[in-house]
């Protein structure tokens, strides 16, 4: 038993570090710069703002952790070179990237950037000081080029510099050996091509410093990383919300249970017959209606004084001075869950009154069953003492489902309703891009699911002697 | 389960001597509640198919300046590359232009275009600033003025690609790996170690030159011929892998040989991916978008659904696997791949398409979820969720509750009753 139990467990720790590993790489490929996102509180400027400055943007990465390597070793080829998660801003890598895929010499391409990038802060600083139509076309003229990697688009650019600051008597005086450099150096990337390495395996060990390691440690001192719009650990976000959306979530399945047992258990007993025919085609109804659509029409129908219908209070969880009294408080806090508690439980209802009346049908064919009438005992008692305890066994299976319902169950509903649980908390996180929320939710479900079926089986193993323990 | 036919156990005597499938037909019509259901499904179809004929904001026909025009249809060709922009109309605004003869289609309004004049939620049965009733909102407008009924029509075509979409992904993957894990189990795949050795670093050079360091610096416009080469790549490493591998064991033959435990590979992947919420998963899986549009949003619920497809043809497999017919196959030295294909395959596939019912309905309905949030819609994605969340915007607007969710909920409806008429024209024993 013992021995069952640590097996099972290990393969759930196996589990869990797959999972990490997925979120972990959808999170390296989500869409966006996270320090943009967190620079521009989430909304969406469309690439790089040219308003950042290389400081602001280096401490808010930093802060992130993100100037360090992704994971534990890289394998690339040989060309790139091993440090260039380093490059600011993460637009900045994938032009590097190609850069090097067209000539393959890192470090011919990395002077000439370098010199670009010199280049352009001289040009500012210049046109702090002279207004001139010239000084603008040239700098005008870098910006096109420093977003372009193809010969036939840089070349015709830098020809164009070249001759800006040919022509141009201050552009002369001011840039004429910068610029002698850098067409130096980009005429030494096209003559030093070298592709040579581009498909040649290279290995790199980075160590346990790495954003990888850091995110499984931050999950596991329950910090979850840390928010990009708020910069505080994510736990400290979701520490409210998710007391919220446990309290919704019980209330519904204890209403659901109430109510989907007698129903499950009397259609079991009348099986065939006209109630049991009408309540499965009702909850067969019920369980292809979508719940958010029952709660919109919940909440335009019985919320407002549209229809002359307004009986429950709209939206969130009420306000409450903290003086008021414990029954008050309680009081609003029931009036508001009303609506979508019940909406919530008629999401589930007809799954469970289904597993109940499957498992009791079951039962009730039972040679025991026969003796307990042949005994004489009362139908209720035979029902209920007899027949129903032994109905809940399979049911058991029904945990490794609840678990994870109770904290991510009620999403649409929490953003129908306004309840600031953890859905409504994740919905707004994915519209302000603050992505390690929603993977600090996936990883808490997952959690959740796996510690579901855990609980499942070796409940089961303990329960039913049939099971063997392999 | 909950409808009886009275008809079948009649028409089952009558079909003494009708083939398998013949009989699951009957069964599967003879049930009245599903006939109906398959009426609609087909008059989903139709609506999808037909959606631009039956709402659209230009005419069906059109003669101006004496010339005939059919304006969708020049669309269609202008798409299939058959017919020169430049000598259609182009865009005009429709209803301002002098026709001489018009057809309108049924309904003269474009899902995503608004209706100026009547802005701001107009009701079915309030008075609404149209010509004629023939360009009347006969399920009203939004807030911006956009034909409701136009709107359902086209969500029809979209909760359709959902079901085609996400659910051929979903199959795909399901049956693939489903037959792989069913066939071969955990001890049908031996292999000598050599030939492991071998294909291992072919499938691991092909993978590194074939995708992996091409894939750094990739332009946009290079994907296509990155998958072909990458492709062609790894096909000649693994064919190389296998090469040396036969010339290995020519040279020193290994008698022992491993066993590769595909049944329990695969059955922990869908472990995994069954423990993730498929919700959250789908949520997290929108990250990746770049450019937002509602058919990313159906490939990754394709790519989060296939587990349940998977576990039902595993365990139809190895059934199947058992029976003599199969066993008679293996006899006759028929390789594994005709056995799988032609043999195993046709005769485990039909449980599957209750799964696909059922997976369809999930798919609409999850889709549906994300667009009622809102997430990963582009501009012009008009679709049922979407309406149905801009009710939340007026509580006046009963209509824009009511219909989009009907929609919503007749669909799915449909698809799980199919779903529930398989089930029961599959499982004989079930009618008892």
């Amino acid at each position: 038993m013992l021995q069952y139990i640590l097996k099972r467990l290990l393969l759930s720790i196996f589990t869990l570090w797959v999972i990490s590993l997925i979120a972990f790489g959808i999170s390296q490929s989500a869409a966006g710069d996270p320090v943009e996102i967190s620079l521009n509180k989430g909304e969406d400027t469309g690439g790089y703002s040219d308003v950042l400055s290389q400081e602001a943007y280096k401490n808010t990465a930093r802060s992130f952790g993100l100037d360090k390597p992704s994971f534990y070793f890289s394998l690339a080829p040989a060309a790139y070179p091993d440090t260039l998660y380093r490059i600011f801003p993460k637009s900045n890598r994938q032009l590097v990237r190609q850069w090097i895929r067209q000539y393959g010499n890192w470090d011919d391409i990395s002077v000439f950037l370098q010199q670009g990038q010199a280049l352009e802060r001289k040009i500012n600083s210049v046109a702090n000081r002279y207004t001139a139509d010239s000084l603008i076309q040239l700098r005008n003229t870098y910006r096109r080029l420093k977003f372009e990697y193809q010969e036939d688009k840089t070349a015709p650019l830098m020809n164009r510099m070249t001759g800006l600051v040919s022509q141009d008597s201050l552009l002369q005086a001011h840039f004429a050996g910068d610029m002698a450099s850098l067409r130096q150096s980009y005429e030494a990337i096209q003559e030093k091509q070298d592709r040579s390495k581009l498909h040649l395996p290279s290995f790199s060990w980075y160590g346990f410093d790495n954003q990888y390691h850091n995110w499984v440690k931050s999950m596991l001192s329950g910090e979850m990383g840390i928010s990009y719009v708020e910069k505080r650990p994510v736990s400290k976000k979701l520490n409210e919300a998710i007391w919220i959306t446990i309290q919704m979530n019980l209330l519904a399945l204890l209403l659901a249970f109430v109510l989907a047992i007698p129903i499950g258990v009397y259609a079991a007993r009348k099986r065939g017959q006209s109630f049991d025919r009408t309540t499965t085609l009702l909850l067969f109804f019920l369980y292809s209606i979508p719940t958010f659509w029952i709660a919109t029409m919940a909440l335009i129908f019985l919320t407002t004084n549209e229809y002359g219908l307004d009986l429950f209070p709209s939206l969130g969880l009420g306000t409450v001075s903290d003086e008021a009294s414990f029954w008050t408080k309680l009081g609003t806090r029931l009036r508001h869950l009303i609506l979508p508690v019940l909406c919530i439980a008629i999401g589930g209802l007809a799954f469970i009154v289904r597993q109940v009346r499957a498992s009791m049908q079951d039962v009730l064919q039972q040679d025991y069953i026969r003796t307990a009438r042949a005994k004489g005992l009362s139908e209720k008692k035979v029902i209920w003492r007899h027949g129903f305890r032994n109905a809940l066994f399979p049911l058991i299976t029904l945990i490794a489902n609840i678990l994870p319902a109770l904290v991510t169950g009620s999403i649409v509903i929490e953003r129908i309703f306004n309840i600031p649980g953890m859905g409504f908390v994740t919905i707004d996180a994915i519209f302000q891009r603050d992505w390690p929320v929603v993977y600090a939710v996936l990883m808490i479900g997952a959690v959740l699911t796996v510690i579901g079926i855990l609980l499942t089986d070796i409940l089961y193993a303990i329960t039913d002697p049939r099971v063997k323990f392999k | 389960m909950f409808w009886r036919s009275k008809k079948l156990s009649k028409k089952l005597t009558q079909g003494q001597g009708l083939s398998y499938g013949k009989i699951v037909i009957q069964r599967f019509r003879g049930n009245r509640i599903t006939r109906w259901a398959l009426r609609l499904f087909y008059g989903l179809v139709f609506v999808g198919v037909c959606s631009d004929f039956i709402a659209n904001e230009k005419p069906l026909y059109c003669k101006i300046e004496s010339r005939t025009h059919f304006p969708i249809i020049e669309d269609y060709l202008v798409w299939l590359k058959l017919k020169d922009p430049m000598t259609t109309l182009g865009r005009p605004q429709w209803k301002r232009l002098e026709y001489e003869r018009v057809i309108w289609a049924p309904i003269p309004y474009a899902a995503y275009r608004p209706d100026r004049n009547n802005m701001g939620y107009v009701g079915p049965f309030e008075k609404q600033k149209v010509e004629s009733n023939r360009f009347r909102h006969w399920l009203g407008t939004d807030r911006v003025g956009r034909d409701l009924l136009a709107g359902l029509i086209a969500g029809t075509r979209i909760a359709l690609a959902v079901g085609i979409i996400a659910m051929g992904l979903a199959s795909l993957i399901g049956i693939f790996l489903g037959l792989l894990a069913g066939y071969f189990g955990d001890d049908r795949i031996q292999s000598s170690w050599w030939r492991l050795l071998f294909m291992g670093m072919g499938a691991l050079a092909g993978w590194y030159w074939g995708f992996f360091s091409s894939s750094f610096g990739l332009g946009d416009g290079q994907v296509m011929a990155y998958f072909f080469k990458g492709t062609a790549i790894l096909a000649f490493a693994l064919m190389l892998g296998y090469g040396l591998a036969l010339l290995a064991e020519q040279w020193l033959p290994t008698k022992k040989k491993v066993r590769i435990p595909l049944d329990l590979i695969i059955m922990r992947l869908v472990e995994i991916v069954d423990a993730m919420p498929a919700i959250l998963l789908i949520l997290a899986g929108t990250s990746v978008i770049k450019k937002p549009s509602i058919y990313n949003v159906m490939i990754i619920i394709g790519l989060v659904s296939w587990t349940t497809i998977t576990r039902f043809v595993r365990a139809e497999v190895m059934r199947v696997r058992q029976q003599d017919f199969i066993q008679a196959t293996q006899a006759l030295g028929f390789s594994d791949i005709r056995i799988l294909l032609r043999h195993v395959l046709p005769n485990s596939l039909s449980p599957v398409l209750i799964v696909i019912a059922f997976g369809i309905a999930g798919a609409i309905l999850a889709e549906a979820t994300i667009s009622f949030l809102g997430i990963g819609l582009d501009e012009e994605d008009i679709t049922w969720g979407y309406l149905l969340n801009q009710a939340r915007g007026r509580s006046a607007a009963w209509w824009m509750a009511i219909f989009p969710g009907l929609a919503i909920f007749l669909t799915v409806t449909i698809f799980n009753l199919i779903g529930e008429g398989l089930t029961k024209a599959l499982n004989p024993k079930l009618d008892d």
